[in-house]
């Protein structure tokens, strides 16, 4: 193998040909159409807050500042430090950004933090520096996931880009954040594009609490308050399910576990099915169909997961995961006490295409339906079936 | 004309399956030689020996995705080509650009090379790192890294921002980047 600056082009080429099947030969999917659609819906939501705000702003500020102080009460905070429920929506403003914290949840020994950047710059990006601090220990994160909702928003014509809520999931140790209150420091960092990012991922294992962010390469942001796991968790629903559904077309989904907040939901299932025979299963292994998860929640809540991702199994299996948000104004509420669903695909996915489409100009598959929920192409396999949350 | 039946006519040395391999996938393997050369002559060249190297491969091999299979043969042709033509020199453009965004990656593998890990447990390692990838950051990462595919391209294709398509490529480089220096720690 050649060594030079094509070595890891030229590696790619190993990959397995069902990969490169399923990305070279990829159609538009209609679930995008769900984040435009929320985008839109959210942009309402905004202004209506923003009038009502302004409307009664006396009682709001009132009626929080009531609820802070009986929160401080009951959790002995200090004075000084911000309790957990007031910095969820608070924003700072520096260097030309400004961050805003809308949602910072304890998903069994997930820390998931949402959060809004905004500025001029049409590349920023919101990073995480590796650490949160608990009681004034710097706790090191190993393992951070990152989901941009505008990474799947499309932009209209004349319109700058719109990098929407970045979430940020860091996966901790057992009992790190403790049952009682102790105070918590979450710092990010606002880079001005991906290749201030870049510089940074090279600092960031040296990145210590206190140390300065190199002023070109981005801005450091710190929220702190005062929360215990008990609190923080609060928002956040976990459960193993163990629940085994027989879909058309020889389909069966044993869901196994369901991981529901205010800000995603998750639910993991296996998928099999039985027309596949041993033998044809490594050729299609890439090929699963589009599916989606449909249905309400026990509070009247339209509720909608899409395949989120799925990989092949050793057992002719795929381990699947489907997922729901909130950007997209389908998600169950942690309140419920049920979720009634029903599978259903569209017609058309799931049949492989033989030809290909390389003049540039493809998508054309693109579906002409504003919102998925009424589109006339769906196909339900099967009877709807429940999930119990509490 | 169905794969199978190109791959038939392959195996049945008839010369009708370089026609129809031209016929299906001639539009596809120049744009993935477009995409690496940008020069028509050049494309031409690699997509033309890419039909030869087919004819000398099938048989023995019996390809189950074709257009994978053909694919391969002609990103491999023009990555050679590309070698040649650029050889101690910065390439044009565009994969500069592309370049310059593995140039991390190609340090990790070299080091891995050089502690003696083989091609394959480096492929195992990558297809295990694109099967792991959520769907559509994965089909992201392959058009980029396999197809070639503009960021622009990428972002139309997925009607995403190009800002947003930077940005999947970004954590998903770094994703392999920390999976490739874990392995290398461990061997």
């Amino acid at each position: 193998m050649k060594r030079d600056k094509y070595t890891f082009l030229e590696l790619m080429n190993d990959i397995d040909d069902e990969l490169i099947d399923c990305a070279m030969n990829q159609e538009a999917t209609p679930n995008k159409l769900f984040y435009h659609a929320g985008r839109k819906i959210a942009c309402v939501a905004v202004i209506l807050l923003a009038v009502f705000s302004c409307l009664f702003h006396s009682q709001v500020e009132a009626a929080i500042s009531m609820l802070t102080t009986r929160i401080a009460q009951f959790w002995d905070v200090d004075k000084d430090l911000t309790p957990y429920t007031d910095v969820i929506n608070t924003s700072q403003s520096k260097d030309g950004f400004t961050l805003t914290i809308n949602e910072v949840i304890l998903s069994e020994n997930q820390l998931v933090i949402a959060a809004d950047l905004e500025s001029d710059y049409p590349e920023q990006l919101l990073e995480f520096p590796g650490y949160i601090m608990i009681d004034g220990k710097e706790c090191l994160v190993p393992d951070v996931s990152y989901e941009t909702n505008g990474a799947v928003m499309e932009t209209e014509a004349g319109e700058g880009p719109d990098d929407g809520q970045t979430i940020i999931t860091c996966t901790l140790e057992d009992g790190v954040i403790p049952r009682h209150a102790v105070k918590i420091g979450i710092s990010l960092i606002a880079c001005r594009n991906w290749e201030d990012a870049e510089k940074l991922w090279h600092l960031k294992t040296d990145l210590r609490d206190g140390d300065p962010v190199p002023e070109d390469i981005g801005t450091l942001f710190k929220f702190e308050f005062r929360a215990s796991s008990e609190e923080m968790g609060k928002k956040a629903v976990s459960k193993e399910l163990n629940q085994e559904i027989s879909a058309d077309g020889g389909w069966s989904i044993r869901l196994e576990n369901i991981t529901l907040n205010d800000i995603y939901s998750r639910i993991t299932a296996e998928l099999k099915n039985s027309t596949i025979a041993e033998e044809d299963f490594k050729s299609l292994a890439a090929m699963v169909p589009e599916f989606y998860l449909e249905g309400t929640d026990s509070l009247g809540n339209y509720v909608l997961y899409w395949l989120y991702s799925a990989s092949s199994s050793d057992n002719c299996t795929w381990s699947a995961e489907f997922a729901a948000e909130l950007r997209g104004d389908e998600l169950p509420s942690t309140e419920s006490e049920w979720i009634d669903l029903c599978l259903f695909t569209w017609k058309g996915m799931g049949e492989p295409d033989t030809e290909y489409e390389t003049s540039g100009q493809e998508d054309t598959a693109y579906m002409d339906d504003k919102n998925v929920r009424n589109l006339e192409t769906k196909v339900y396999l099967g009877e709807k079936f429940r999930i119990y949350l509490n | 004309m169905e794969d199978a039946k190109i791959v038939e006519l392959f195996w049945s040395r008839s010369e009708e399956a370089l026609t129809a391999a031209e016929e299906k996938y001639g539009r596809f393997c120049y744009k993935i030689a477009y995409g690496i050369l940008a020069n028509r002559q050049d494309c031409e060249e690699c997509v033309n020996d890419t039909w030869m190297a087919a004819w000398n491969y099938i048989p023995p091999k019996k390809p189950a995705v074709l257009s994978a299979f053909l694919g391969k043969i002609t990103r491999g042709f023009a990555i050679d080509t590309l070698r040649k033509k650029y050889a101690g020199k910065r390439p044009d453009m565009h994969m500069a650009e592309l370049t310059d965004e593995v140039q991390d990656l190609n340090q990790s593998i070299e080091q891995m090379l050089d502690a003696g890990i083989r091609r394959q447990e480096l492929t195992d390692t990558l297809n295990q790192f694109l099967r792991e990838l959520p769907e559509q950051k994965r089909n992201i990462f392959i058009q980029r890294y396999w197809g070639m595919m503009s960021v622009k391209e990428i972002a139309d294709k997925n009607h995403m921002t190009e800002t947003a398509v930077k940005q999947v490529l970004f954590r998903s480089r770094n994703i392999l980047r920390e999976r490739l220096r874990k392995e290398g720690q461990w061997r």
